[in-house]
């Protein structure tokens, strides 16, 4: 489990989501497809194993990987690209990039995994470790 | 003298004033890993927004000023293998300066020209190569897919510059490069 390495930013950063009205979406709600057509998006994966996703800007905003679980520890998390629309997607590039929870190389596996069981092809995807 | 960020937390670190840490970051900054840097990088941002959101332009260009210094340093390491979503990250903080202190020429961070700069020396595609994906660019190769979005990230950058800065009319070759952008996979 990784922890979130900046909890004194927290309130801010729920803040500033909340108020542009972002919610994390599932590869199943209906917002995924926009969420995914304006440009790279963060992921995480919880305690659960629920994998979520967020813009990483909306408009010029940064939003943060701690939006997704309310600033609780994830298993994974990172940034990916994708394409596609109605179920059938295709991953571009997943990494394990956060700052605020520096998760590990071996977190990418999750990653993959999660990706491949909500139905998103990753067999053409580049893969980019950090730390 | 103010320890290395890893062997205290990222929090500490980021309660330092602004001169402490600018001096830090030039004497101290090969103790920093990358994985380090980025949370760093966040963390001053965030610093950043909050005094953005007070409209406190002292105090958010002195913490903006570092965190572009410290993201220099990180992109001049050979080891920092993506430095398109790094750059993605700072150049949108500057919109977002822009946007709540006004642009300003010559200004080393309120210049929407470093922003335009940015993206002309970072295009790697032409317009009329770009045209032509765009319209079927489900039949091209993944990888030529994966150049395409990652134009589309860099031009989200310039588009969201079009909306806080009038600069953009003195680039007219620019106006078709802000169109295609939603039509980019």
């Amino acid at each position: 489990m990784f922890a979130n390495q900046l909890p004194s930013f927290l309130d801010q950063e729920l803040q500033v989501a909340n108020n542009l009205g972002i919610v994390p979406s599932s590869i199943t709600d209906q917002q995924f497809d926009e969420i995914i057509a304006q440009g790279r998006v963060k992921w995480g994966i919880n305690v659960t194993g629920k994998l979520l996703f967020i813009p990483e800007f909306f408009n010029s905003q940064e939003i943060y990987h701690t939006v997704l679980f309310q600033g609780n520890s994830v298993l994974a998390a990172g940034l990916a690209d994708i394409v596609g629309i109605q179920g059938r997607y295709l991953l571009l590039w997943l990494s394990n990039y956060s700052g605020h929870y520096r998760p590990t190389a071996a977190s990418l596996e999750f990653g993959k995994e999660a990706f491949q069981r909500a139905g998103i092809d990753i067999s053409q995807a580049d893969f980019e470790i950090f730390g | 003298m103010l320890q290395a960020p890893s062997q205290f937390s990222v929090n500490q670190w980021l309660q330092q004033d602004v001169d402490t840490l600018l001096t830090w970051i030039d004497q101290q900054r090969s103790l920093i890993d990358n994985s380090l840097s980025l949370s760093l990088i966040d963390g001053l941002i965030l610093r950043v927004d909050y005094f953005l959101s007070e409209r406190n332009y002292k105090l958010s260009s002195q913490w903006a000023t570092l965190t572009f210094k410290l993201c220099d340093h990180l992109l001049q390491n050979d080891s920092c293998s993506d430095r398109d979503f790094l750059l993605i990250k700072v150049m949108m903080l500057r919109v977002r300066l822009i946007q709540t202190f006004g642009e300003q020429n010559n200004h080393p961070i309120l210049d929407p020209n470093i922003i335009v700069q940015w993206f002309k020396q970072t295009c790697n595609l032409s317009l009329d190569e770009v045209c032509t994906m765009a319209k079927n660019w489900r039949n091209y190769p993944v990888e030529k897919i994966r150049r395409l979005r990652q134009l589309k990230n860099r031009l989200r950058v310039l588009v969201q510059l079009s909306q806080v800065s009038q600069s953009l009319a003195h680039f007219p070759d620019l106006e078709p490069w802000l169109t295609i952008q939603s039509q980019l996979p």
